[in-house]
């Protein structure tokens, strides 16, 4: 569960990319949409511990700011420039990374696993460098996915995808009903999939519910 | 991130990371006593034979000979300007020598094999407070930040081009420069985010 009470998030020369959201996120999956630079990704930044705040955000209890030994793991998160989350040399090696918790025998198993998964197995020695930028947020979600955290948010992942790897991609985010998943997306179908959408505007949560898709496209014309 | 690893399953390819290390060091260790002498040049044979035995395509020496090229040129210029003949030869060799050598190690090694290696070696710093896997992960860090910035420069020469604009020479730097530090931010999220951290 994520909790966030009073967050703002401020940069100099006084620019609010957060104005005092509290908001509690209980379902098992949750879209946040908005126009460009209404604090969308901000808030995903404050869940994954990657910017300062004020106030509190909590996931699974533990402070965000404090804790990211804890959640080290349990939160993955894909970033919007899914080319700088790819860290080693070839597609197998930069899931491989992800996959050093486990066991040494366990290890290769788990791998051919994935990259099965994920549709990546023709692509296993592949230079990541090589790669379409499709491919590489593809390969982003295995490496992530493969550590099984408990939260995942997701940055546009569908953004770089043709249509068949959109859609494998979008049923690979909602396959586990044990993970929470946070959706920011500009994909307003995408979003009517989640249990609850909330839409972020002049950084604030401006609606949210069933309806936020409706409001959204009314205040957009 | 880059990748010069060429696999051919050759024994070079097979020998443990830290012999090829460890020889590589060793070797170009002893190049440092190598005296002033034409017959030095004779040096450069050593990594051209470790091609060879690699079973290396001819294409493959050729790039990384191609990419040497500019820097004995330059070397060759201003050794010629500073020192005799013999002793720019000699240094030419040392040079050309260690980084064939070096080139031939990144063909023959798989990066995740140079990592696990530099992993084991850092282990008795532990003690140190040194944590091996992190030194591990910088290397791994460092050698995809070449890449990258070999890919930005690429990126920002085909955006001039696409404007149709003709800039000076160097004019890539600054772009390139603020490409690589918004890179290394993303990067850091990305470690971050992968628990990498």
């Amino acid at each position: 569960m994520i909790e966030l009470e009073n967050v703002m998030v401020t940069v100099k020369p006084e620019a609010v990319l957060l104005d005092d959201v509290s908001a509690r996120l209980e379902a098992p999956t949750t879209a946040i949409i908005g126009e460009n630079g209404s604090g969308k990704s901000t808030l995903a930044k404050v869940l994954a511990g990657l910017i300062d705040y004020t106030g509190s955000a909590k996931i699974n209890d533990v402070e965000v700011a404090t804790g990211r030994k804890k959640l080290s793991g349990r939160v993955g998160m894909i970033i919007a420039n899914a080319a700088a989350q790819v860290i080693m040399p070839t597609v197998a090696e930069d899931v491989g990374l992800s996959l050093r918790h486990l066991p040494k025998h366990q290890r290769q198993t788990a791998l051919e696993s994935v990259l099965e998964e994920h549709d990546l197995t023709d692509l296993a020695d592949r230079p990541a460098l090589s790669l379409s930028s499709g491919q590489l947020q593809r390969l982003a979600l295995a490496s992530v996915l493969a550590t099984n955290p408990d939260v995942l948010i997701a940055d546009e992942p569908t953004t770089m995808l043709d249509a068949r790897y959109a859609k494998l991609v979008s049923n690979q985010l909602f396959a586990s009903a044990d993970r929470q998943l946070v959706l920011i997306t500009h994909d307003l179908e995408l979003a009517a999939r989640c249990d609850d959408i909330l839409w972020v505007h002049d950084a604030k949560i401006a609606h949210r519910g069933p309806t936020a898709i409706q409001h959204y496209l009314e205040h957009i014309g | 991130m880059l990748s010069l690893y060429y696999p051919t399953g050759s024994l070079i390819h097979r020998l443990p990371t830290w012999l090829k290390l460890l020889v590589l060091a060793v070797g170009s260790t002893a190049l440092i006593w190598l005296p002033n002498s034409y017959w030095a040049l004779l040096a450069v044979v050593v990594p051209l034979l470790g091609y060879f035995l690699a079973r290396l395509p001819v294409r493959v020496l050729g790039t990384d000979l191609f990419r040497l090229s500019w820097l004995i040129v330059f070397l060759l210029i201003t050794q010629l300007i500073f020192n005799e003949p013999v002793q720019a030869a000699t240094v030419i060799a040392r040079l050309t020598t260690i980084i064939l050598a070096a080139q031939l190690f990144t063909r023959t090694t798989k990066i995740q094999h140079l990592i696990t290696t530099v992993e084991q070696l850092a282990k008795p710093l532990r003690p140190l407070g040194v944590n091996p896997y992190k030194v591990a992960l910088a290397v791994a860090l460092m050698l995809s930040a070449l890449g990258q910035i070999v890919g930005f420069i690429g990126q920002v020469r085909d955006a001039q081009r696409a404007r149709g604009v003709r800039l000076a020479a160097w004019s890539w730097v600054v772009p390139v420069l603020v490409l690589s530090l918004k890179h290394a931010d993303d990067v850091a999220d990305a470690l971050v985010v992968r628990g990498l951290d």
